[in-house]
């Protein structure tokens, strides 16, 4: 190597260092937002699919499902949050609507963010939300109370996969927390009632 | 001669020189392994008996801050023993003092950046233990959130200024360590002496220089990750608070990304260590060096894709602990390659009984025990059982405590010669190991059973069902205390020695590498006339 060295000290230590750098900003910029996406897209860690309408499918199966519904808040959040049914039965495919009704108990003007979760895990792939209150903010004013829908079916796909066979019963997990001030996606929150538009359920 | 020999503080405040800077890594580890030390011992102390006796007594706290305070002990003992003792011991210690030597290097490439390197730990040290006495969560001192520091303890849950020192703390270290893992790559990939190709270099050259790889591609993460948690806590963000749309388990993910390299990053050099000791007392060259070497290289690249299997308990899906479970597994191939490499080293050879030799046969008995409950561990159904229990800490002890540990005691006594010119004593040195061998066997054999009964990690009290094996475990605490009492006369009987009584190469033949033809100690600057490698 000494004779005939190719690589200088300083060239070296720009690659290092461009390797510390690299690996800095791929935690920073990378990991969250490769995480929330992947998470998203494969359904990984109980994160529900998101379907547009149109894309939603059409094709019921006769395999029988119980949707179980919970509701918690954060411990810093004051809102009464539960769902109007404990459960659904529904059959694979068929899309449904559940509602789950808020209660701001406070004199304040409130706004919320839903987080949500499927248990078991390994069927949160096949759970597909078509609206859902917890895609934006939701605000509440002083003893407003409000019902919140969502829309979804299971997907006709789980059949196919055989790790779920024995799941027939799974539950959609919200919990309520309170968007900070200053949070940046404040703005885009509107009051319930505007946000909750008409929901249609295909047929 | 143009080289200056610097003398008085300015040596040591100043030293740009890699056997003083190697010195005082292996001085500062020994400190930071005393107060580690000291608090496991009153980690220990408390459990010895259910209830909550010692702690409330040795505070001055109450019966409910003895509860918190635990966990702040045996947070502060986790960081202390990974970034302060075993790190800067085997690393900026061995690393600094001996790849120049074994590579016929006159210095480091960088000697003032080696010299930045060491100066950073005291006040990263300094950090961490303010930390403890300044207030963490509401009503009580320090960070008791664990090693790992997940959020949201980590966050919401310590909001004092405890844990922002702790973060503090580490961003400093692993800029020491960075620094240190560039000077590294630097001196062994263009300093080697002519004729020293990188299939010749002696394995500990090749340890340290895989463990760099690993420190730079892995701490840019920890730091990544607790600077989020800072930001978190400080500044308003939510990489990990769900209200914002962050989630807690992303931290989990970075940390271990980080985390399991780390384990690699504290043992690769004392695999390197460990096959110079062995292959000198059995006065054989290591057996299937090449495979010695890459087994290094590729325990360090799969290291980097098993990180999921610390934390089998989040709700993976059943393919992805699969995976893990499978990833895992496969780095018992290298490792056993090593394992069986040195046993075959030893095979047939004319072995020499002498205090490194024990201590590195006993590294290789007590880090495979550690080795196959990793291999139990890694089976996600049976973590699943396990996680957060003793057995988990009776595993990374083993690997750790008695692994890394037994191989800095072997590195120091193979060549505490070399360093002082004073040859340590032989008898009462041995009299040292078997103590502290019986004596740390003691305390975590035990641990695997009460793991296995279900005694959780990181409790101040336990039900009495576990008091029998808590209580061994105790006493054999005392009997370590004993042994480390004795390594403190021994390094005294052998520092405070009038002459320099050892030899250039004590061990005779076997002892093959280049830092045994020199002077005992070496020469202030070594080799100016750089030695040729056939």
């Amino acid at each position: 190597m000494t004779d005939g060295r190719k690589n200088s000290n300083g060239r070296v230590v720009l690659i290092t260092l461009t390797v510390v750098i690299g690996m800095g900003l791929l935690t920073f910029i990378g990991g969250p937002w490769l995480y929330r996406h992947f998470c998203a897209v494969t359904g990984y860690g109980g994160t529900p699919k998101r379907v547009s309408a149109e894309d939603a499918t059409n094709e019921v199966v006769n395999r029988d499902m119980t949707v179980r519904f919970a509701a918690n808040v954060n411990y810093n959040m004051p809102w009464q949050f539960k769902p109007e049914q404990n459960k659904q039965q529904i059959k694979v495919g068929e899309q449904k609507v559940a509602y789950f009704s808020a209660y701001n108990p406070t004199d304040k003007t409130i706004t919320g963010r839903a987080s949500y979760n499927i248990t078991p895990d390994k069927a949160a792939t096949y759970f597909a939300k078509i609206d859902c209150f917890c895609f934006t903010l939701q605000t509440l004013k002083p003893h407003e109370r409000a019902d919140m829908p969502v829309v979804y079916y299971i997907d006709p796909e789980i059949v196919k996969d055989h790790d779920v066979d024995d799941v027939n019963e799974v539950t959609l997990s919200y919990t309520f927390f309170v968007v900070k001030d200053g949070d940046k996606d404040q703005a885009d929150a509107k009051p319930v009632a505007q946000n909750i538009q008409k929901v249609e359920v295909k047929k | 001669m143009a080289h200056a020999n610097p003398t008085g503080w300015k040596r040591w405040v100043y030293s740009t020189n890699h056997k003083d800077i190697g010195v005082m890594y292996l001085w500062f580890a020994f400190i930071a392994g005393c107060i580690g030390f000291g608090m496991s011992g009153l980690i220990r102390m408390e459990l010895m008996e259910p209830g909550i006796q010692v702690l409330p007594k040795v505070f001055g706290i109450t019966e409910q801050q003895a509860h918190q305070m635990f966990n702040v002990l045996t947070t502060g003992h986790g960081l202390i023993m990974v970034f302060f003792m075993v790190m800067p011991a085997l690393i900026g210690g061995f690393g600094n003092y001996f790849v120049p030597l074994m590579i016929g290097a006159p210095d480091m490439a960088f000697p003032r950046m080696n010299n930045v390197s060491f100066w950073l730990m005291p006040p990263a040290f300094i950090l961490l233990l303010l930390s403890t006495m300044v207030e963490g969560a509401p009503g009580s001192n320090g960070f008791g959130g664990g090693w790992t520091a997940y959020p949201p303890l980590s966050t919401i849950g310590h909001p004092g200024p405890a844990m922002d020192l702790a973060i503090f703390s580490l961003h400093i270290a692993g800029a020491s360590s960075i620094m240190g893992a560039i000077n590294y790559i630097t001196t062994i990939f263009n300093m080697r002496a002519p004729g020293m190709t990188i299939h010749k270099m002696p394995l500990f050259v090749w340890s340290i220089l895989v463990t760099a790889f690993l420190l730079v591609l892995s701490l840019p993460v920890l730091a990544g990750a607790i600077t989020m948690l800072l930001t978190d806590r400080n500044f308003g963000t939510t990489f990990f608070e769900p209200s914002g749309g962050g989630d807690p388990v992303l931290y989990q993910h970075l940390f271990w990304f980080f985390g399991h390299p780390e384990v690699y990053i504290m043992i690769l050099p004392a695999f390197g260590i460990i096959s110079h000791i062995v292959s000198t007392f059995s006065r054989k060259p290591v057996f299937g060096y090449l495979g010695m070497a890459y087994a290094m290289a590729a325990i360090g690249m799969i290291g980097f894709a098993v990180w999921a299997h610390h934390m089998y308990t989040v709700g993976l899906d059943v393919d992805t602990k699969a995976y893990f479970v499978a990833a895992t597994m496969v780095i018992a191939v290298p490792t056993g390659v090593k394992i069986f490499s040195w046993i075959a080293t030893m095979w047939g050879g004319s072995i020499r009984f002498t205090v490194p030799m024990m201590y590195a046969i006993a590294f290789i008995l007590l880090f495979t025990v550690g080795g196959v409950t990793g291999v139990v561990l890694s089976n996600a159904g049976a973590d699943i059982v396990l996680h957060d229990t003793y057995y988990v800490v009776a595993h990374f002890h083993y690997v750790l405590s008695l692994g890394a540990v037994f191989a800095i005691f072997a590195g120091l006594y193979y060549w505490i010669g070399k360093m002082s010119g004073k040859q340590y004593p032989e008898t009462l040195a041995k009299l040292q190991f078997w103590v502290t061998f019986i004596g740390v066997n003691t305390i975590f054999f035990p641990q695997h059973f009460l793991g296995l009964q279900g005694m959780p990690r990181r409790y101040v009290d336990y039900p009495d069902v576990f008091e029998k094996w808590n209580f061994v475990s105790s006493v054999g605490y005392l009997i370590t205390l004993v042994g480390f009492l004795l390594f403190l006369v021994v390094m005294a009987m052998t520092l405070f020695k009038k002459k320099k009584d050892c030899a250039d190469n004590p061990w005779g033949e076997g002892a093959t590498t280049l830092e045994w033809t020199l002077s005992s100690p070496p020469p202030f600057h070594q080799f100016n006339e750089l030695p040729r490698i056939k």
